[in-house]
């Protein structure tokens, strides 16, 4: 339920006219006329936060879908968020106002989290990131949700400076290896004080669980993770694409960062990579599915090839509303081993990086393993 | 027997599927009980749910009663309908967990009376890859924990093998765990003829709780309590455990267990453990039971010469509870008019070491009393020099200490009573409480105890379970106030009214020493 769902409307016009303090201000008053209507609805109000989550988009028109992703984030994570849309394109000006998002917990408290928006139209990255910073709650931990493609954004390096954990989505243009460099960069500049997270390696859990148990002794032994001889990765992808998407380099950086893969320079070509395991020499292969359903870049399958003749292929398959990954042995007798990767909204995906606070170690070595591989593909 | 060595998949590094276990088969004896109903197979399927069971991990539900598997299905699916309401539940993932249930019937007094089961259990070896890793979940009375040893050794499923954390098979038993110090160790024996200490997983639900698992981290991982968390700055400690449930039903068990076998030898002497322990060297599992044995060790037995002055029992009488009348204790269902079971203990404990030398530890726990609330109250020694005492005006007791307090139930969290100054040109001051509570810090539903602590056992840590020299120390030092109630010496029962806060006996126990239970 939210108490204050009409925006209040605080602040419109140049950057030297915005005073932060009327924002607090603001925020304090919404707090005053939610705890006077107290009595006109059930329980009490408790106003939480645990950390500051600042929002960049550069999305027109995404504050609409936006607000039930806030809405279905802030009750399971209450928190300051602070939006802001960036638009470079139009006429200089700064809005802003305020906003509390309110859940009942357990029938009895209305949790309240504040959202404070600002609309940054033609700005200077410093002139954003001057408004945010005073914004943002001392002592705790700030979230930079970064909705926007490029992440050598100037406003990125602003924002970061505040910053404890950066989420970005490198689906979003799920054939630009750049993102994967660009990432991979950012973890070697600012190893010791930015986190990075990225929700289209999030997608991957299920993947990586899948393949992880499918080499637990059924149908695979471990042992058979030094026996591999061959990968073939499909990926959903339109007629006139690559089939090497940033979901699948991902994958492929994983796996060869936990086994100790070292790329080939010279046997990588653009939709394969070479590599080396001990004194064997293999290719992890990219396939284009030009007829599935699926969102563009998402990994269908992985096929699995062995010393000894077998196979593993472990295939991603809608069953209703969610999608099972399964594992097939299908050289021997058949087994399988079978796992929900339920279909995670954005919500579910940003929150879930919301419950790490720290370093995701695996995934910044699958990160810095997969933006090699952007550098080589030729 | 000689271990395997388990070889580690570097796959799985990093995952958070690590949390998800080996795969296994747990074995439910019991399975047509209550707890089964209300608790086990609810907190097994919210951790299907939250892709937190193994993959090929299966459930054998085995009891007296003649079922197909079908029909347990059925039966367990509208038990989760009716106990856990606040479970998300999908017919599609009901499905799924359901299609690796089974069931049954076995009689576990007789030889042999494990019928199918071992035959079941290697079929689901092949069909669902379980690696013939067993965890036997004892929940049927404790009466038959013996026996269903037997009948795991003479079916040959109790053969030792490694396992990640804890060998396989394992076993989990319910507390109580005895019901003295001799029949405790007489089990505990029975118990390790079969099972390795480290296979034996005793559950006290309390220690499954997110609060309780939060002493630690509060004590721990916050510079600021430990320094003060000695008897230099600490004048006492109140641990209260108030119901305002009755028996429910329940007579003829708590005629035979009774308060202090019920609540005080394992919940409540936990939550003194968790509370007095010394930081243990690491997070690891013995580390921590290290500390908490050795907190048992340092308890000073009760002077049953002076018993009254350390040890109060009472016994509710009827009463009103939230407006309704409800019967006194004599009155229940399967229990004595004459009965002399205490429904109410209070105790005061002392723990000879370095850190609490002369701190008291109170302890009280009842049923029926004005509210149901369980807590930890840590109640400071006051500032030494009375600078405000005008501020407070006449009032003695207003001139109060800072009181840190761990609230377990219901409402989780942590509060610090301190004083503040009142708005105003005249120094008036106030106590207030700085509150934090889990429901508004986190949006998230916290797992249930036994989710907690069956995930746990299925991951092989055993940091959340007693371990048996904790078992044994607790009835030390409860086995001899047993004892003692039944002289004829001894002070006797106390009544209290329900509703009430206990008999004015326990009153007294703090009041000697010029100090009050905290009004809950």
């Amino acid at each position: 339920m939210t108490v204050s769902q009409e925006p209040r409307e605080f602040l419109s016009g140049k950057l030297a006219q915005v005073d932060v303090g009327r924002i607090e201000k603001e925020l304090r008053a919404l707090w005053q006329q939610a705890k006077n209507r107290e009595e006109g609805i059930a329980g009490d109000i408790v106003r939480a936060a645990s950390f500051t989550l600042v929002l960049f988009s550069t999305d027109e028109g995404s504050e609409d879908k936006l607000a039930v992703t806030l809405d279905e984030l802030m009750a399971v994570h209450p928190c300051r968020a602070i939006l802001t849309f960036f638009r470079q394109d139009k006429p200089h000006a700064l809005d802003a106002w305020v906003t509390a998002r309110c859940h009942l917990m357990g029938g009895k408290k209305h949790v309240c989290s504040e959202q404070i928006t600002i609309y940054a139209d033609g700005a200077l990255p410093g002139e954003l990131a001057s408004v945010v910073s005073p914004l943002v709650l001392s002592d705790l931990p700030v979230v930079l949700w970064w909705r926007s493609r490029n992440l050598d954004h100037p406003v990125m390096q602003a924002l970061t400076r505040c910053t404890r954990k950066i989420i970005f989505d490198s689906s979003y243009e799920p054939f630009s290896l750049t993102v994967l460099t660009q990432a991979a960069d950012r973890v070697i500049q600012e190893a010791d004080c930015i986190w990075l997270a990225d929700l289209n390696w999030r997608r991957l859990d299920g993947w990586r669980r899948s393949l992880a148990e499918a080499f637990d002794g059924f149908p695979m032994d471990t042992g058979y993770l030094t026996r591999i001889r061959g990968v073939k990765v499909m990926v959903a992808a339109g007629a006139d694409s690559t089939a090497m998407s940033t979901q699948g380099l991902l994958l492929t950086g994983w796996m060869a960062s936990r086994l100790e893969w070292h790329h080939e320079r010279d046997k990588t070509k653009r939709d394969a990579i070479g590599f080396r395991s001990g004194k064997t020499s293999f290719e992890v292969e990219y396939l284009a599915d030009v007829a599935s359903p699926a969102s563009s870049g998402t990994v269908e399958s992985v096929e699995i090839m062995f010393d000894d003749g077998r196979e593993l292929k472990v295939v991603l398959e809608r069953h209703g509303e969610s999608f099972l990954i399964t594992a097939h042995e299908a050289n021997t007798e058949s087994k399988e081993s079978t796992r929900v990767d339920q279909h995670f909204s954005e919500s579910i995906l940003v929150g879930q990086e919301l419950e790490l606070m720290s370093r995701d170690r695996i995934f910044e070595q699958s990160l810095l393993v997969a933006g090699e591989f952007t550098r080589l593909v030729k | 027997m000689s271990q395997s060595q388990v070889v580690v998949n570097p796959l799985q590094e990093g995952l958070r599927s690590e949390r998800a276990g080996e795969p296994c088969a747990m074995v439910i004896l019991g399975a047509h009980g209550d707890l089964t109903k209300r608790k086990l197979l609810p907190a097994l399927y919210a951790l299907f749910t939250q892709d937190l069971l193994p993959p090929g991990f299966c459930v054998v539900g085995l009891s007296r009663t003649q079922m197909t598997d079908e029909q347990f299905r059925t039966s367990m699916e509208e038990s989760i309908h009716k106990y856990a309401s606040d479970l998300k539940f999908d017919n599609e993932s009901w499905e799924r967990f359901a299609s690796c249930v089974y069931y049954r019937s076995a009689n576990f007094g007789s030889p042999g009376g494990f019928g199918e089961l071992p035959a079941l259990l290697s079929e689901l070896e092949t069909k669902h890859g379980t690696r013939g890793n067993n965890v036997f979940y004892c929940s049927t009375s404790p009466s038959l924990y013996m026996s269903i040893v037997d009948r795991i050794s003479e079916s040959g499923l109790g053969t030792r093998k490694a396992g990640t954390n804890a060998p396989w098979p394992r076993i989990i038993v319910e507390k109580p765990f005895g019901t003295n110090l001799e029949t405790a160790l007489e089990l505990d024996e029975h118990i390790h003829s079969a099972f390795a200490e480290s296979q034996v997983f005793r559950i006290d639900h309390y220690l499954g709780k997110e609060t309780v698992q939060n002493i630690m981290v509060l004590r721990f991982a916050n510079a600021i309590f430990e320094p003060l968390w000695n008897r230099n700055h600490i004048d006492h400690i109140q641990i209260t455990n108030a119901e305002t449930l009755g028996v429910e039903g329940r007579g003829s068990y708590y005629e035979e267990a009774g308060n202090m076998r019920d609540m005080i030898q394992n919940h409540m002497l936990q939550l003194v453990a968790l509370t007095a322990m010394e930081p243990p060297i690491s997070m690891d599992a013995e580390a921590t039971r290290d500390e908490k044995a050795k907190v048992m060790r340092a308890m000073r037995p009760v002077d049953l010469n002076n018993i009254d002055k350390y040890v109060v029992r009472g016994q509710y009488t009827k009463g009103w509870i939230n407006g309704q009348e409800v019967p006194g204790y004599r009155e229940e269902k399967d229990v004595s008019p004459t009965s002399t079971t205490e429904t109410f203990t209070a105790l005061k404990l002392y723990i000879d070491n370095w850190r609490w030398a002369g701190v008291p530890f109170y302890v009280r726990s009842g049923k029926r009393l004005a509210k149901s609330v369980t807590e930890i109250a840590i109640e400071f020694k006051k500032a030494p020099l009375k600078l405000f005492a005008q501020s407070f005006g006449e009032d003695e007791d207003a001139f109060g200490p800072n009181v840190l307090v761990l609230n377990i139930q219901p409402d989780e969290g942590i509060s610090l009573k301190f004083a503040t100054k009142q708005p105003g040109p005249v120094t008036r001051l106030r106590w207030l409480s700085m509150d934090f509570k889990y429901g508004t810090a986190f949006g998230v539903r916290s797992p249930s105890a036994y989710e907690r602590l069956v995930h746990d056992c299925i991951m092989g840590d055993s940091t959340l379970f007693a371990r048996t020299d904790f078992v044994e120390s607790s009835w030390k030092l409860i086995s001899p106030i047993l004892d003692k109630w039944q002289d004829p010496d001894c002070p006797p029962l106390d009544e209290y009214p329900s509703g009430s806060w206990g008999p004015e006996s326990s009153d007294r126990l703090l009041g000697a020493e010029g100090r009050k239970w905290r009004l809950l």
